[in-house]
């Protein structure tokens, strides 16, 4: 009994440790951003590409750990793992409609009820397993991002207390991060492969996909309209019924 | 081994106790089977075993259960994984990894074990469940039944002493739970484990095991060997039901009754020389679809055939076959959710079709039993009362309920409802008898009966017994092509495998002058004038 | 069959990908391009294929943008029309950054199909990525075939059920799908239960994990993977002291050690 105590505090030490690995990590990044423009004037500038790209797989890795830190039962663990993988497989039913997906409102919808770390590991599952089957790339890790940045959002919703108020704060969000989602997405092609980086190339870029962007944001507006009293109720109920999530 | 002394459980969120003042003792190596209607706490019971209650789902626990002389409030159900393995109904919804060899490591990672133990026991638990050209395989691309080997398997990696099984069949073809039930056999007799066994599939399970407990609204009514509870209980009347033999022989009054074929031929046989057969009765209308030489692919291979299918109104078909046979593919060309790449849809304008599918979960979208038939009758474009398809199928008191909640009988009763309440010309079901007990079984038979009268019926089902009650009319599929097409009795008669129990029975009496086209006990009629003397005294000394 | 390692490959991905991202003359990205080619010769990857045909789209987007805004710097201007201005510079530098692009997607295309996913779970726990997400992850790889066959026969009992989903507004054929999302949803979170029930039999959350699969890399693979992450420090101080492209040469020695890789592995 002891020893498994010690063995015990030993996975807290090292996993505290490991947390302390990855701030000191994101610190020398930082550090490295600020020496490297020192010694090479244009540093940040021939290198955005790349140092995006790092900064973004930093963040993922980031939230990995917290929610590895995180004390989260079996049921926690099976309730994001499906929540993911129903958000990948609810794009079916309404694949023979271009550019709606109910990825983003349902994402939401789960930082919202769930809590930040629930909502950032859907979307970033979702991401995943949708990629897994249309293709890996680099986009990836921007897409884990930007939909579990979904779920950080949701969750910031929950902050308002007013339940009428909460609806059109919800609403208003999700149309907003139809185009926000496609500002992330759009900033990994900008920053690697698009040069020179003005503000007005940045536009140009944005216009290409504004038109799909408008499309994404007027879908989370229906999804949200119609079907987010109901998606709320759904996993309100599951979660007094099998007693998971009941802090956040 | 395993001991319950005086324990009740009450879910949180349920209001009556599940389990009331239940002491039972169970020893090492017995084969114990666990029947009972659905809700009856069986369920309940296999997951205080594995402690699941109370560490799992939580509520009001009284009492004590003690296994191998641990009490299962000290230890959590992974650390009791050592000494009792699990496994659940649906095979799909136990698997957690992508390929069957990670699936069956996963437990030994968690406990630490090193890779070489690891290794051998993957390879032990592989070979004890004959699945070992499976282990590099995706457990997508597997079959129900070779899934559920899978779960078995990884169940048995930390060499537990006792298995709970909670309907481990009753999703499974019959040749899967024929493989599955020998498996378990093995386990019990050549290495002594206890196998706890609850299943609803009487004919198949109940000559294998040692002792029977039947479950009544949560308390044990019975306890003891299997020939014996069945001749004392009235099973029909606790929803449980008796294997085909055993029932037409205690109606006729001869105990100790026979469990399998072999012992019905010689204890049976009086009574089916003395008994009368009933005709069936069944007229046919107007023809409503006919499909014509239909050819069906997917995408490669074709899936059917050159299929000629006619059907009338008042029939009831029965399609019968083995595992990707084409039947479900079949029966959606006749919902209208295919068509036929060559051949011909002959469908009346003006008729409905309606199709249930076996996964009754995926009908409900509502709140309430109520809203999901209000919806349905709305999609249909319907007006009419939806009351009276809840009494007929004796679910009325379900109708405020959310189906979600329900048992998996009554969501399959309720699913059935929800398709057949707007009356569709044409009703399709697919496999609608699966993991349902006795009663709700007999439910869906008398309504089915009722339904057919002016509308027509497909049922897919590898449930042989249901089909010879409820269709004249049977379609053998095989490999996509129609191989049979005719009369029931001409198809079960005629077959081994294709047949029911009491059939078999009947065929193997046949040069004794039996009648071999009876297929159930509603085929005959056991005369008022049978009396018991008639059997011989050479049959009583052998009982 | 003979496949490569995956964590070599995981590793080569890595370094292309940093590599392309990274450097900054035509010679160099055409060289990273060539290479990642030639192993996708080696590796007859029909994903590879998929991979390229999809990428045109972005990679000739990412050439007019390239092209329009860069203002025609440099002094031989091949072509003029009112505002756009194209010299040999541009386009060489809008090329640059077009094959930066297909290196990089060519480099995934080899490796979606040479790892599957399960080695990619190996490596990643070799790795030390924390298990709690990998095994999320694992767990909804696994249940997404069952959801999508779920979602396919969601939509035809609502279809037999007589839901008519072909209306005119996008809003209206929303709507006319929600019972199927609800029912999904529901269906979803209905198996959770039962995977939540066999993740607890099965000792998860465990502290004492220990990942059964350890990728073993031979010496010559653990040289292979010494030479390839070395090449990210040796570029950066070789591009910053020296002013040297020395990629050249490094990246005819990515194909070569790549090649040899499939060669040697079981």
């Amino acid at each position: 009994m002891k020893s498994g105590r010690d063995s015990d505090r030993n996975v807290a030490v090292r996993s505290y440790v490991k947390m302390i690995l990855l701030r000191s990590i994101a610190l020398f990044a930082i550090l490295f951003l600020i020496v490297g423009t020192i010694v090479y004037p244009s540093f940040m500038y021939d290198f955005a590409g790349i140092i995006s790209f790092i900064l973004v797989l930093v963040f993922l890795l980031q939230f990995v750990v917290l929610y590895q830190l995180k004390n989260y039962s079996s049921k926690e663990i099976t309730t994001v793992a499906v929540l993911g993988a129903f958000s990948a497989a609810a794009r079916i039913p309404f694949a023979s409609i271009p550019s709606v997906q109910p990825c983003t409102f349902i994402i939401m919808m789960v930082g919202f009820v769930f809590g930040p770390y629930a909502g950032f590991m859907v979307g970033a599952e979702t991401a995943l397993l949708s990629n897994f089957f249309l293709g890996q790339g680099p986009w990836t890790p921007w897409q884990m991002l930007a939909w579990g940045i979904a779920g950080l959002v949701g969750y910031g919703v929950s902050f308002v207390r007013n339940p009428r108020a909460q609806f059109y704060v919800f609403l208003l969000t999700g149309v907003v991060y139809g185009y926000i989602f496609g500002i992330i997405m759009n900033l990994w092609m900008w920053l690697g492969f698009v040069r020179p980086l003005t503000f007005a190339s940045f536009i140009a870029v944005e216009m290409t996909s504004f038109p799909f962007d408008t499309l994404h944001a007027l879908g989370n507006a229906v999804f949200i309209s119609l079907f987010a009293p109901k998606l709320e109720k759904i996993l309100k109920r599951y979660s007094l019924k099998f007693g998971v999530f009941l802090d956040s | 081994m395993i001991r319950f002394s005086n324990v009740y459980f009450k879910y949180s969120l349920n209001d009556d106790f599940a389990l009331r003042n239940i002491s039972l003792k169970i020893e090492q190596s017995e084969f114990l089977l666990v029947v009972g209607d659905s809700g009856s706490g069986k369920t309940t019971f296999l997951r205080c075993i594995n402690a699941l209650i109370p560490h799992f789902y939580h509520g009001i626990f009284k009492g004590d259960v003690t296994v191998n002389g641990i009490s299962t409030r000290d230890k959590s159900p992974s650390e009791l994984a050592s000494i009792v393995g699990t496994v659940i109904q649906t095979p799909q919804n136990q698997v957690l990894m992508t390929t069957v060899e990670r699936e069956i490591a996963f437990p030994l990672e968690n406990a630490g074990y090193s890779e070489d133990i690891i290794s051998v026991r993957i390879e032990e638990a592989l070979e004890l469940c004959g699945i070992n050209n499976l282990r590099h395989r995706k457990i997508s691309e597997l079959s129900g039944g070779e899934i559920q080997k899978v779960v078995i398997a990884a169940s048995l990696v930390h060499r537990p002493k006792i298995l709970v099984l909670d309907e481990p069949i009753s999703q499974l073809d019959p040749k899967s739970a024929e493989d599955i039930l020998n498996i378990l056999k093995h386990l019990n007799e050549e290495l002594g484990m206890t196998v706890i066994l609850a299943e609803h599939r009487l004919d198949r399970t109940l000559h294998m095991v040692d002792r029977v407990i039947v479950f009544d609204k949560g308390t044990i009514v019975a306890d003891g060997e299997p020939r014996m509870v069945f001749s004392k209980t009235d099973m029909n009347a606790l929803g449980v039901g008796y294997p085909p033999v055993m029932g037409i022989a205690l109606k006729g009054g001869i105990r100790p009754p026979p469990l399998t074929v072999k012992e019905a031929r010689k204890y049976l046989k009086n009574l089916l020389l003395n008994s009368k057969i009933r005709e069936p009765a069944f007229r046919t209308g107007a023809e409503l679809f006919k499909l014509q030489d239909a050819w069906f692919k997917y995408t490669q291979k074709w899936i059917l055939k050159n299929v000629n299918l006619g059907l009338k109104r008042g029939e009831i078909i029965g399609i019968l076959g083995h595992n990707g046979a084409g039947k479900t593919t079949l029966a959606k060309l006749i919902a209208g959710l295919y068509h036929p790449q060559k051949g011909k849809v002959l469908r009346r304008k003006d008729i409905r079709v309606g199709m249930v599918f076996s996964n009754p979960d995926i009908h409900f979208s509502q709140d309430s039993v109520e809203d999901e038939l209000k919806l349905s009758l709305r999609l249909a474009g319907v007006k009419k009362d939806h009351s009276k398809i809840l009494q007929s199928l004796n679910i009325e008191h379900l109708t405020k309920r959310n189906p979600r909640d329900l048992s998996g009988g009554e969501k399959m009763l309720t699913a059935i409802a929800s398709v057949a309440v707007s009356e569709p010309d044409i009703l399709i079901l697919d496999e609608p008898t699966l993991g349902l007990s006795y009663k709700h079984k007999a439910t869906l038979i008398e309504f089915l009966k009722r339904y057919a009268k002016n509308k027509s019926i497909v049922i897919i089902s590898h449930d042989v017994e249901t089909i010879a009650k409820i269709a004249p009319r049977i379609l053998v599929l095989s490999h996509g092509t129609v191989i049979a097409d005719s009369n029931a009795r001409d198809i079960m008669c005629g077959s081994f495998v294709f047949s029911t129990q009491l059939n078999r029975v009947a065929q193997s009496l046949a040069d004794e002058g039996v009648d071999s086209l009876i297929l159930t006990d509603n085929d005959i009629e056991l005369s008022g004038a049978y009396d018991k003397s008639t059997l011989n005294g050479k049959e009583r000394r052998s009982q | 069959m003979r496949v490569p390692n995956p964590f070599v490959i995981f590793v080569w991905l890595c370094v292309v990908v940093f590599l392309s991202l990274a450097v900054l003359s035509l010679i160099s990205v055409l060289t990273l391009f060539a290479a990642t080619l030639v192993v996708a010769l080696f590796v007859h990857g029909d994903e590879w294929k998929i991979y390229m045909k999809y990428s045109t789209i972005t990679a000739s987007l990412i050439l007019c943008f390239n092209l329009l805004l860069s203002g025609g710097w440099g002094n031989n201007v091949l072509f003029k029309y009112y505002f756009i201005t194209i010299s040999s510079e541009s386009l060489l530098f809008s090329l640059m950054m077009v094959f930066k692009f297909l290196a990089i997607v060519s480099a995934f295309g080899v490796f979606s199909s040479t790892v599957r996913i399960e080695d990619l779970i190996t490596v990643l726990e070799r790795l030390r990525i924390p298990d709690k997400a990998l095994v999320t992850a694992v767990i909804s790889l696994s249940v997404f075939p069952v959801l999508t066959k779920d979602a396919k026969e969601i939509t035809e009992v609502f279809y037999v059920r007589g839901m008519n989903c072909e209306k005119k507004s996008m809003r209206d054929r929303i709507k006319a799908r929600m019972p199927l999302l609800i029912s999904l949803a529901e269906t979803a979170l209905e198996r959770g239960m039962d995977l939540a029930q066999t993740l607890e039999l099965r000792g998860y959350p465990s502290r004492k994990r220990n990942p059964w699969k350890k990728i073993k890399l031979q010496l010559y693979e653990k040289i292979i993977v010494l030479i390839l992450v070395s090449l990210v420090p040796a570029y950066f101080t070789l591009a910053y002291f020296f002013r040297l492209q020395m990629l050249e040469i490094f990246s005819v020695m990515l194909t070569s050690i790549a090649a040899i890789s499939r060669r040697c592995v079981e």
